[in-house]
């Protein structure tokens, strides 16, 4: 049957001259016209004869020509994209026709060059991609700072808030990235595949968002030689690690994939807070389990964003015990819920404090500090006295070290990539007061014989300062040094027991 | 000749009185009344690749468009603007994808142009923007590279970076 059709449809020109006999025969006897058909084809379930059992046509029985035809109406990157789809649209997306009438309508045919004209048109295409990124964004995120968003992420936001009703800044190992979005659909930029944009359909209800923090997951090759005696000069740390590619192109096409932000999924799967219907606050599981997208309503229908990876967050029923307690009847964006409201005062004695030291996959150390003591100065200072370790209380254990490897310690190239510094402030109440996430970096102390080594291998020295402070405008500031106590090389984070995190100053 | 009718048969067997101008819009119609001389009113001509349900769409689309100015030959410089679809089209194409498969073979058989034009372009909008994963979804196709070429085509087709 099937082969049938499709015989008769490869020959058009054919059928024409049998319409004659058909036709002729069909005005004397149609019955018997549609008699004979059925006993020529019987089909298998057929009791009456003009049913046929329903073929479903498929795209593929299409001619080279007709897919040909469709394939002129795409855009280039489309026609990159259906080059991936099977190998005959691979061949026929490489019909040069295609490609050519591309190359004159983007005029690009005056220039000499030996190029094939698919060529052509993907050089043309990286050139606009480039021009179109930098005027989007002046500033080169990095794939650092995109992820804290602290690249004066606000100044970025409000520059584009009237062109764009949302931005999202995520970042791969090309150091590039970007997206934002405009009107009605959210666009992603995606070039971790092909070039092309995603878009994204909203819904009404969301008429403003202010910013979203994309988690890219970066995991990291490093280089783990246990020769600690040689030391490795500064050119040759760098190239080491640009050697190993970072690897998150993979991931971040699958975030990209979580992060398509299915509105009425977020919707109907959240849990509101409180047991007020109409509370503000809605959390919503992402797909890959570790995080969370906590939405927050606000009156005017406008709605706040913040990602959190719950993996650090492991003292996370205290986090949202406090946020459930927020007060929000201000109907303040979530995010200054969260960044900066409720500071406490001076004569708020009592507050806890988090301090999570992380990269992107891995805790290396984690600590509560109750019963923080807040200077009185003009800035606020909290200084940190009684340590709780975290391990102990809360919170999985650290099971799984990272790739890196600190007890042979070396760690080359540039360790201020990676360090991120989460600090949760609780309030007298157990409310979430201030919640940051800082890039940190860890100097080697100057104490113990080893330290002319230290800036070389920073966990060959005993003792190491963590600087933290924020981008945006260095209000907030960390000080404070990790202490390892035991003599023996051991793991940070294996053995968290062993180091300590003192001297922990914050100021605001 | 306005107002003769001709009868179109489908290859079940129904045939459809239809206005030789309106029958016209098909090219392979057109050469055969015309070449062939099958101008008479009793005549009934099959259509041995287009079933029922089809041919009754394409009427009514030919008939929708009778007026239209004939469609620029030129294939090369066509404005390919994929939104400029009618809204009437768009209405008419809202069909399942088999019947939307179907019309377009229907089209390219009889040599509709325009209909061929709108229904293409339908599809290429179920093409356009998505990802290959969602594009083999959409049509059932199956993916036949192996992760090496794959790896391949995609490598070709990345962006880079301008230092």
């Amino acid at each position: 049957m099937r082969t049938f059709k499709r015989d008769r449809r490869l020959m058009p020109s054919h059928s024409s001259r049998g319409w004659n006999m058909a036709s002729s025969k069909s005005n004397q006897n149609r019955q018997s016209l549609t008699k004979k058909t059925t006993t020529v084809f019987p089909l298998p379930n057929a009791t009456k004869p003009r049913y046929r059992v329903v073929h479903k046509t498929e795209i593929n029985e299409f001619s080279d020509d007709l897919i040909l035809s469709i394939f002129r109406y795409l855009s280039p990157i489309d026609l990159l994209n259906v080059g991936i789809i099977c190998r005959r649209w691979h061949a026929i997306s490489q019909d040069e026709s295609l490609w050519r009438s591309l190359v004159h309508s983007y005029g690009l045919h005056q220039t000499v060059s030996n190029l094939t004209s698919k060529q052509l048109v993907q050089k043309y295409l990286n050139r606009q991609i480039n021009i179109q990124l930098q005027k989007l964004f002046p500033v080169k995120f990095d794939k650092y700072k995109s992820y804290t968003g602290v690249l004066d992420y606000e100044t970025i936001f409000q520059k584009y808030s009237d062109r764009f009703q949302f931005c999202l800044a995520f970042c791969d190992d090309k150091h590039n990235v970007i997206w934002s979005q405009k009107y009605e659909t959210i666009k992603f930029f995606d070039i971790s595949m092909s070039v092309r944009w995603l878009e994204i359909t909203m819904p009404d209800l969301l008429t403003r968002i202010h910013f979203l923090r994309l988690f890219v997951n970066v995991s990291i090759k490093i280089n783990t030689r246990p020769n600690r005696t040689r030391l490795p000069q500064g050119n040759e740390q760098l190239a080491d690690v640009t050697e190993k590619p970072i690897q998150c192109t993979q991931t971040i096409q699958s975030l990209l994939r979580e992060y398509k932000f299915e509105w009425n999924l977020f919707r109907t799967r959240s849990v509101p807070l409180t047991k007020d219907p109409k509370s503000p606050i809605l959390i919503s599981r992402l797909a890959n389990e570790d995080d969370l997208l906590i939405g927050y309503y606000e009156k005017d229908k406008s709605i706040a964003f913040v990602v959190f990876n719950i993996n650090y967050l492991s003292f996370r029923e205290l986090f949202f015990a406090g946020l459930r307690t927020t007060d929000s009847t201000m109907y303040r964006s979530l995010s200054n819920h969260i960044v900066g409201s409720q500071f406490p005062r001076p004569n708020d004695m009592e507050v806890s404090v988090f301090i999570c030291l992380r990269n992107m996959t891995t805790k290396f150390l984690r600590h509560r500090f109750v019963n923080c003591r807040i200077k009185y100065s003009p800035s606020p200072v909290i200084e940190m006295i009684r340590i709780t370790d975290m391990n102990n209380e809360l919170g999985p254990e650290l099971s799984e070290l990272p790739k890196f490897n600190w007890k042979t310690g070396i760690f080359k190239g540039t360790i201020t990539d990676i360090f991120l510094i989460d600090v949760i402030v609780l309030n007298e109440d157990k409310n979430v007061s201030f919640s940051v996430t800082l890039p940190a970096t860890l100097t080697a102390g100057n104490v113990g014989e080893e330290s002319s080594q230290g800036s070389d291998y920073i966990l060959s020295s005993n003792v190491w300062n963590i600087k933290a402070a924020s981008q945006c405008n260095n209000t907030i500031q960390l000080n404070g040094t990790i202490m390892r106590l035991d003599s023996e090389y051991c793991a940070l984070g294996r053995d968290s027991q062993s180091w300590h995190l003192q001297n922990m100053t914050c100021s605001f | 000749m306005a107002g003769n009718k001709i009868k179109l048969q489908s290859n079940d067997g129904d045939t459809f009185d239809v206005d030789v101008e309106i029958a016209k819009q098909s090219a392979t119609i057109k050469t055969m009344l015309e070449d062939l001389g099958m101008s008479e009113e009793d005549d009934v001509i099959p259509l041995p690749n287009v079933n029922s349900a089809i041919l009754k769409k394409v009427i009514q689309w030919a008939t929708h468009h009778k007026d239209d100015p004939p469609p620029p030959e030129d294939d090369e410089n066509r404005e390919k603007n994929l939104s400029d679809i009618s809204s009437w089209d768009q209405d008419f194409l809202k069909v399942d994808q088999g019947t939307l498969f179907e019309l377009i073979l229907a089209a390219n058989y009889l040599d509709i142009k325009g209909l061929l034009d709108v229904t293409c372009k339908t599809v290429a909008n179920m093409i356009k923007g998505r990802t290959p994963e969602e594009i083999r979804r959409q049509f059932n196709i199956k993916n036949d590279f192996t992760p090496q070429e794959e790896e391949q085509i995609k490598k070709e087709n990345e962006w880079c970076e301008e230092k």
